[in-house]
């Protein structure tokens, strides 16, 4: 089946199978950044923004996000443009293996649109989604409360 | 895993999702958020049939209460204005408890109520809360509306099963509730839940996992008796002769993750936690 | 056993001093991969897409123990897409071992491809390759195989039981001396140092009690993938999420019966290790698929089938012994372990001297004795896992401190104060324990426990611990461990490296050392820079690729700072040493000569101590195109006979409901003795992350079986780790010493902090309740049970 999407701000036109997931379909589609982790939603590897919201997109059916918007952690920055939340995971060493890390950023992006100045819980809160084994999660918190600081410097 | 899934359709109406679900490739399901498709026992399934075009979104409290589309997501539970009183704070911490941010999400109350599994939060928020379920199906090729009172008996469940929800119902009236819960780690399906709510002087509790399946919910009744006569003042004894009370109606059951008699007096202890709550009282002691 | 400090011994007290003058060991440099990764651009084995790659899936054994009667594959073959079905009829028949050690392994060799008789629930059966994953999956469903059912072990009492099951009854499983297949023995040592028995006698208390430590996951974020593929010169490529990428393809040429030289192993970015990804665990099928069929191959597990077919920690049941003075004074000490391998023996006896050789010389002690029996069992196997016998050790060992220490009516910190080994003691136990032998003679030299404890105690509020709430409901409590780890294994690890220079006087460095997260690119690219004078930014670091970079034994055993580092080190010297050379060269040839001693590096050139300098850019232009032209550069080995330990202190306050069992822990406090860390965030990181791990390992990791031996607990709903919900508040104190032995003062991190969260919460939590916990982990349900159970006996004695 046809799906139509707005990848990263870009209308695309896919081709994808009725079983087949968004993960896959991104991935397909060269979008690596979206990593495979689990395949039940519970480890935060592949989540992404739809409409906004940040999803599990191994447990969103490709044809469910027909019609919908997509951004993916590709859509956050490029090797030119640092988005500030990356810049604060990279600060903080909040990246060792750096498979969860895409995750992290996608989710600390929803955060701070809707809460630009997360409190240590929410951060705490948000992060719970995403499994990390490597970090212990003390410095994707902290890179979570400085990217805040960075978005709003970013902004003013 | 790989779902077999042949047909994806996202109908504009009811009546058409309805029909949809009874025709041709089958086994077909209703897909709301989607949280609950790629897991064990889904092998099979053929057809989605999603209801994402119907919107059901709407949380608007009315005069008899709050009305919540079915559609609406866990998240947006937790954040409705109509929802942020002291009356649905089960609600928003059953919503809240679920799995983590990225699912509540997606999972919508529509959803996590037609997913018959025992180990959830939203059923005794629900219930203590008495909620009504507002129902589409087809009978005789006819749609026709039913409203049905939760938790759900098993009359009610057979008919969920064909059926659409289109909105849950709080009834007006509930002045407090809370919810107790506890999982092995924050973002944890729970070892037991329990809910608790005051509407005046009648009191409702509830607790899941009291027994294996659907059956699992369970609205304490002679508990509820004890505590309503109470008229809203505990009287001094109140928490031994409560548990007392839970103790002998609870009866949940064990698995390889809790024995049931951890179980029961891990209810009891929620029970109590969740009736202080509702009454402004020390939660412990 | 102790020996006073020798004159002229170097315990490094002296160089502490130099650390400040270092321009980039020590600085928190921005790691040189994490912009790529935060950026999420394609570095991980799975990010690749090759035209007409194959997808393989796995059958796995529904059965813990059953003989294969027969595999019927025609169906499935017969399933559009599918390419080929393999199993043990088709493959070759080559015992090996899949820990992925060093040549000769210590592991007994006791696979096959695939096994004619499955083992445990999860075991290999067969496996399809098809066009595409879906195609795979679903012919799955169509092989058709019969099994003779047989009567399985899950429980290691029983796998000794007299007429138990012979879990390996193939002729071809061998192993050391000690290996006793027959009786389901995967490995066994008795060691024993000083006269034991007239060490107890003479003790005034002898205090004896048993713990247990269950099965514990990985969790790392990627899963295993391999993808195979020939290229253009017919030889195998494999690229896989690996620690060992040189043991694969050692062991990938003899198991594939393929010439070593015509494979090439790369490691790209690995989503995690923890000793899981040691295991040589599937590229071996990708690897045959495309030797048969020419194609790319590619095989990933679910996690799923991460939790029930991967690796483990091996469970343990640990019985402790001390004898000790009244004073405090520790005169002998015996540990007894019966360890769980499941069905294979990866890793069956080094682990569980591990559990000994980490723990048993913390403490002076007059007379020690180890005693160890790893058995088979028809359930998951267990493997490498971080801190690799060093958490489960420590549950019991520091679990028991705190009980002798009780016993006795002491502080347990002061307890342990009077006992702990120091700088200049010879650690003759890990001697005696060695790694698969006798290993190499360790005496401590760096040794900053003392230090750990103070700044800990002072950090989490030693002081308090009399005043925290000892009524109502909910009560606190706070308890600390001391640790002790290794840094490689002596004798046994080796790392080397190569560097080169280019014209804009940047370096090319290759090394076999493996980043899987760990942050060894960054750290040996700053050892690298220190010592070459340069900026962090001029070294390029490529690891690693078994054509491409020299040998490393791999990312295991704490050794990547300490080995691979020390190798690093020596090339770069070696080239800055050409450098001079160069550079004096080039002024003899001006008229206006030098020599080389005279000759100092310092930000990125070669200067005389007149102040005048030639740039490493102008030096290389030189000698590429100019004069005595030649390539600098040098490579560099490393082996030592050392293993110093790095140590810690562990301090946790928790909070207990005990009306219904659950536990918190509101504050965590690491402090660790890791030699001069390299940068310093990535050692606060390796900490955080390693309690972390054990958190979940003291609170709600476990494997959960039914009656036949199946995982319940396969998914990450029902499998539990900690999530930053659950993370207390955290501190890290890197207490700073300087490690002779080690490159720039460096001791090892990676390991250690798993070792401390079991017993440091469980000893916090009997601070709380005043029970004991001996098996892990607490969950609510066990810690509920007990408080009951003392609350009935405490209303029995008061109505009494």
């Amino acid at each position: 089946m046809k799906i139509h999407l707005l990848v990263n701000g870009e209308p695309r036109e896919w081709e994808c199978e009725v079983h087949e997931f968004l993960t896959e379909a991104l991935r397909r589609h060269g979008l690596v950044g979206t990593k495979r982790g689990c395949e039940d939603g519970a480890c935060g590897a592949c989540a992404v923004l739809l409409d906004g919201r940040e999803v599990p997109s191994c447990i969103v059916l490709a044809a469910q996000a027909d019609g919908h918007e997509i951004t993916t952690i590709e859509g956050l920055g490029d090797p030119r443009h640092v988005h500030p939340i990356q810049a604060a995971f990279v600060a903080a060493t909040a990246v060792q293996c750096g498979f969860c890390t895409p995750g992290m950023v996608v989710a600390t992006k929803e955060l701070l649109d809707h809460n630009p100045t997360p409190s240590a819980a929410d951060a705490r809160r948000r992060l719970a989604g995403h499994y990390c084994r490597c970090t212990g999660q003390i410095k994707p918190i902290q890179a979570v409360l400085d990217a805040a600081e960075r978005v709003k410097g970013a902004q003013t | 895993m790989y779902l077999a899934l042949e047909d994806y359709s996202r109908p504009q109406s009811i009546e058409a999702c309805l029909r949809l679900l009874q025709q041709p490739p089958q086994p077909a399901a209703l897909l709301a958020g989607g949280t609950d498709l790629n897991v064990r026992g889904h092998e099979e399934l053929r057809r989605v049939i999603d209801l994402q075009a119907l919107a059901m979104t709407e949380i608007e409290a009315l005069e008899g209460g709050v009305r919540i589309g079915a559609g609406s997501t866990l998240r947006e539970i937790q954040e409705a204005p109509a929802l942020q009183g002291a009356p649905h704070a089960a609600l928003r911490e059953a919503a809240a408890a679920f799995a983590n941010v990225a699912i509540q999400n997606r999972s919508t109350i529509g959803g996590r109520i037609a997913v018959e599994r025992p180990d959830q939060d939203l059923p005794p928020a629900l219930a203590a809360l008495g909620a009504r379920l507002q129902i589409y199906r087809l009978i005789n090729g006819v749609v026709e509306e039913q409203v049905i009172d939760y938790p759900l008996g098993d009359a009610a469940r057979a008919v969920l099963r064909g059926a659409l929800i289109r909105a849950v119902e709080i009834p007006a009236g509930v002045t407090r509730s809370a919810l107790r819960r506890l999982g092995r780690t924050a973002v944890d399906r729970p070892l037991a839940t329990v809910a608790a709510a005051r509407a005046g002087e009648q009191v409702r509790i509830a607790a899941n996992l009291q027994g294996p399946g659907a059956a699992d919910l369970r609205r304490l009744s002679r508990s509820e008796a004890l505590v309503t006569e109470w008229r809203g003042r505990l009287p001094e004894n109140w928490r031994s002769r409560l548990r007392e009370s839970l103790l002998a109606e609870l009866n949940p059951y064990g698995d390889a993750f809790a024995g049931g008699e951890y179980r029961r007096d891990l209810s009891a202890t929620l029970a109590l936690r969740a009736v202080a709550a509702i009454h402004g009282e020390e939660e412990t002691g | 056993m102790s020996t006073p400090i020798p004159p002229n011994w170097d315990t490094g007290a002296d160089s502490l001093d130099r650390i400040d003058s270092y321009q980039v060991v020590g600085r928190n440099e921005t790691r040189v991969d994490a912009l790529k990764l935060a950026q999420g651009r394609g570095s991980f084995t799975d990010d690749i897409d090759l035209p007409g790659m194959l997808h393989l899936k796995m059958l796995w054994s529904p059965h813990a123990h059953a003989r294969i009667r027969s595999i019927d594959t025609s169906a499935a073959e017969a399933m559009p897409g599918v390419v080929m079905v393999l199993h043990h009829g088709n493959v070759s028949r080559i015992p090996y071992t899949t820990a992925g050690q060093g040549h000769p392994e210590p592991s007994p060799y006791d696979q096959f491809i695939f096994p004619r008789k499955v083992r445990f629930v999860g075991d290999r059966v067969a496996c399809v390759a098809a066009e595409s994953a879906v195609q795979a999956a679903r012919a799955l469903a169509k092989i058709r195989v019969e099994y003779e059912v047989l009567e399985p072990v899950l429980d290691p009492h029983d796998a000794l039981r007299p007429g138990a099951p012979v879990i390996h009854d193939e002729p071809e499983a061998f192993g050391l001396p000690d290996y006793d297949k027959a009786h389901n023995i995967a490995a066994a040592m008795h060691v024993e140092h000083g006269d034991v028995d007239a060490a107890f006698a003479e003790a005034d208390l002898v205090l004896e009690r048993e713990y247990s430590v269950p099965y514990q996951h990985h969790a790392t974020a990627e899963p295993h993938i391999a993808i195979t593929w020939l290229d253009e010169d017919q030889r195998l490529v494999v690229r896989v999420a690996t620690q060992v990428p040189f043991h694969s393809r050692r062991i990938l040429a003899r198991i594939l019966d393929f010439p070593l030289h015509r494979i090439r192993v790369v490691k790209p970015r690995v989503g995690g290790g923890f000793g899981g990804k040691q295991e040589i665990l599937l590229e071996d099928l990708p690897a045959l698929v495309t030797l048969r069929s020419g194609r790319p191959a590619r095989l990933c597990l679910t996690r799923a089938e991460e939790l029930a077919s991967s690796r483990t920690r091996h469970p343990q049941i640990l019985s402790w012994k001390t004898g000790v003075m009244r004073d405090g004074t520790l005169v002998a000490q015996e540990l007894r372990v019966l360890a769980n391998t499941g069905a294979y023996g990866a890793h069956a006896l080094t682990v569980q001297t591990c559990t000994a050789g980490k723990t048993l010389p913390l403490y002076k002690a007059r007379a020690y004795r180890f005693d160890m029996k790893t058995v088979y069992t028809n359930l998951p196997v267990a493997g490498a896992f971080r801190g690799y016998g060093g958490p489960q050790g420590f549950v019991a060992m520091e679990c028991h401190m705190d009980e002798v220490a009780e016993k006795l009516g002491l502080d347990p910190l002061e307890f342990r104060r009077r006992n702990l080994i120091g700088p200049g003691h010879d650690n003759a136990l890990a001697q005696a324990l060695g790694e698969g032998k006798e290993g190499p003679p360790q005496r401590i030299r760096s040794c900053a426990i003392q230090e750990c404890i103070d700044r800990g105690k002072a950090a989490i509020g030693w002081d308090r611990r009399d005043r925290l709430r000892s009524t109502g409901p909910i009560r606190r409590g706070i308890g600390m461990s001391c640790l002790m780890h290794g840094s490689g294994i002596p004798g046994v690890d080796m790392g080397s490296a190569h560097v080169k220079l280019n014209e804009d006087g940047s370096f090319n460095l290759h090394v076999g050392a493996t980043d899987i997260g760990t942050g060894s690119d960054t750290i040996l690219s700053q050892i690298a820079a220190e010592t070459l004078a340069v900026p962090l930014e001029k070294v390029v670091i490529y690891s690693s690729d078994t054509d491409h970079t020299p040998f490393d034994t791999g990312a295991y055993a704490s050794s990547t700072t300490f080995v691979s580092g020390a190798a690093v080190k020596k090339a770069c010297e070696g080239v800055a040493r050409q450098l001079r050379e160069a550079a004096a060269e080039m002024w003899r040839v001006e008229g206006d000569p030098c020599t080389p001693e005279d000759l100092h590096l310092e930000r990125g050139a070669v200067r005389r101590p007149d102040g005048r300098s030639l740039s490493y850019g102008e030096i290389c232009l030189s000698t590429f195109y100019t004069h005595d032209q030649h390539q600098i550069m040098d490579h560099g080995s490393h082996m030592t006979f050392e293993c110093p330990p790095p140590f810690a202190a562990h301090f946790a306050e928790v909070e207990v409901d005990t009306e219904t069992g659950a536990i918190r822990v509101l504050r965590y406090v690491a402090a660790v003795d890791c030699g001069v860390p390299i940068h310093p965030q990535s050692c606060e990181g390796q900490t955080e992350g390693g309690v972390c791990t054990s958190l979940g390992y003291a609170l709600s990791e476990d494997f959960i079986f039914n009656d036949a031996g199946r995982l319940l607990n396969d998914t990450y709903e029902d499998y539990k780790i900690p999530t930053a919900l659950d993370v207390p508040e955290f501190e890290t104190i890197l207490v700073r010493s300087y490690e002779p032995a080690g490159p720039y003062g460096a001791k090892s991190v990676s390991e250690i902090p798993t070792d401390g969260p079991g017993p440091t919460i469980a000893n916090a939590v009997a601070h709380a309740l005043g029970i004991r916990f001996r098996s892990l982990p607490l969950t609510p349900e066990k810690v509920r049970k007990a408080w009951l159970k003392k609350e009935e006996a405490r209303q029995r004695e008061t109505e009494a």
